[in-house]
């Protein structure tokens, strides 16, 4: 089962993505000592310190997801249906609770 | 932020790294305790900010375990269905519970973990009693050169744990692996190193869900959340890379003590005497 390679690396590069991100911003965000903007988006497309730091934090937070998306796609690749099915479902509950937390 | 309070910050993400990787065990142990403690900050947003340190650190992890081949990715899933789905219970409603409550329930866990590192059950043939429930999944890992054929038992019951498991990862912060890794070894008769490397994967999926619930209202401080689960990413890099220097089983117990001692502290905590 060496196809599982995608996973580890999908998860990696998402994870030290962020990690980048979020340790840039950071220190951005102590030297410039601006504060916290209300709105990521409007904050990210200003490039504002925090959002940056905020963006990598996020960056971080769905790396894992990123692995179970890429199990799913092996799992397909595979023909192997009831774990597609599975991890699309783990996929689904994140989601719907994510949904459920922006309201 | 003060420069102080934010480089206090980063150390204890440091520590909490070095812990983490060096006991397998994830950084709440640190985390939590530091948070609410020497912060101030409250049971939730203690738990929000730990998440993030264990996402990363063991997505990290995970990754490496998976690469190897050790993680039983099937069962991870299957196991997740019910991990996620507890940690987003855990998360949305963790505003509501009390917090001595949260507190007295990390000190149970705490004293629950210090017991398991010192006793370090571990099931070592995989090939024992089968009893037949759940008999779906038949693995085969190469472990140390060995070809090592193991099935997966009582997977019903495991689901169920599991997600109590996830319950208790977003409520109080942790990774859940003191619960995941002897489920799976001793419970579900899975050689120990697939164990623990399916539960790496498993706590990051898990973790990740809490934190973004926590994230989405408002419980995560996202300056706390960066300064920790950095230094917690290069404790872990520190405490994977010394791992050789020092005897394990030694350090194991001593630790097992640092655990009994979180584990009053916070229980103090929860009785409002600290």
């Amino acid at each position: 089962m060496k196809d599982m390679k995608p996973v580890a690396s999908s998860i990696r590069y998402t994870l030290f993505l962020g990690i980048a991100v979020t340790a840039l911003g950071l220190i951005w965000t102590f030297l410039s000592g601006r504060g916290e903007p209300s709105d990521i988006l409007s904050g990210l497309m200003a490039l504002e310190p925090y959002s940056v730091m905020e963006t990598g934090l996020l960056l971080i937070i769905i790396s894992p997801m990123i692995g179970v998306v890429s199990a799913a796609v092996v799992f397909a690749r595979q023909k192997d249906l009831s774990y597609l099915l599975v991890s699309l479902v783990v996929l689904s509950i994140v989601i719907l609770a994510i949904l459920v937390g922006m309201l | 932020m003060e420069m102080v309070f934010l480089l206090g910050l980063v150390l204890t993400g440091v520590l909490a790294g070095i812990v983490g990787s060096f006991f397998g065990v994830g950084g709440g142990v640190i985390v939590v305790p530091a948070l609410t403690i020497l912060f101030g900050f409250t049971a939730q947003e203690s738990a929000a900010v730990s998440l993030v340190g264990i996402t990363a650190s063991s997505s990290y992890a995970a990754s490496f375990f998976i690469s190897k081949d050790l993680v039983n990715l099937r069962l991870g899933m299957v196991l997740m269905v019910a991990t996620v789905t507890g940690s987003v219970v855990g998360a949305l409603f963790a505003a509501q519970v009390e917090e001595w409550a949260l507190l007295a329930l990390f000190s149970l866990v705490m004293a629950y973990s210090g017991f398991y590192m010192i006793r370090n059950p571990e099931r070592l043939s995989a090939h024992s009693v089968m009893t037949g429930s759940g008999r779906i999944y038949s693995n085969r890992t190469e472990i140390d050169g060995r070809m090592m054929e193991y099935k997966v038992d009582h997977t019903a019951s495991g689901v169920a744990v599991s997600g109590v498991s996830g319950l208790l990862s977003s409520l109080i912060g942790i990774g859940g692996g003191s619960v995941n890794v002897p489920l799976m070894n001793i419970w579900m008769n899975v050689p120990m190193k697939v164990s623990t490397s399916t539960s790496s994967f498993m706590i990051c999926v898990t973790a990740m869900s809490g934190a973004v619930i926590y994230y989405l209202n408002g419980t995560l401080l996202p300056l706390v959340a960066a300064a920790v689960s950095l230094g917690m990413v290069v404790g872990s890099f520190i405490g994977s890379h010394s791992t050789r220097y020092f005897d394990g089983r030694t350090l194991r117990r001593q630790f097992s003590v640092f655990m009994f001692v979180i584990a009053a502290i916070c229980l103090l905590e929860a009785g409002g005497i600290l």
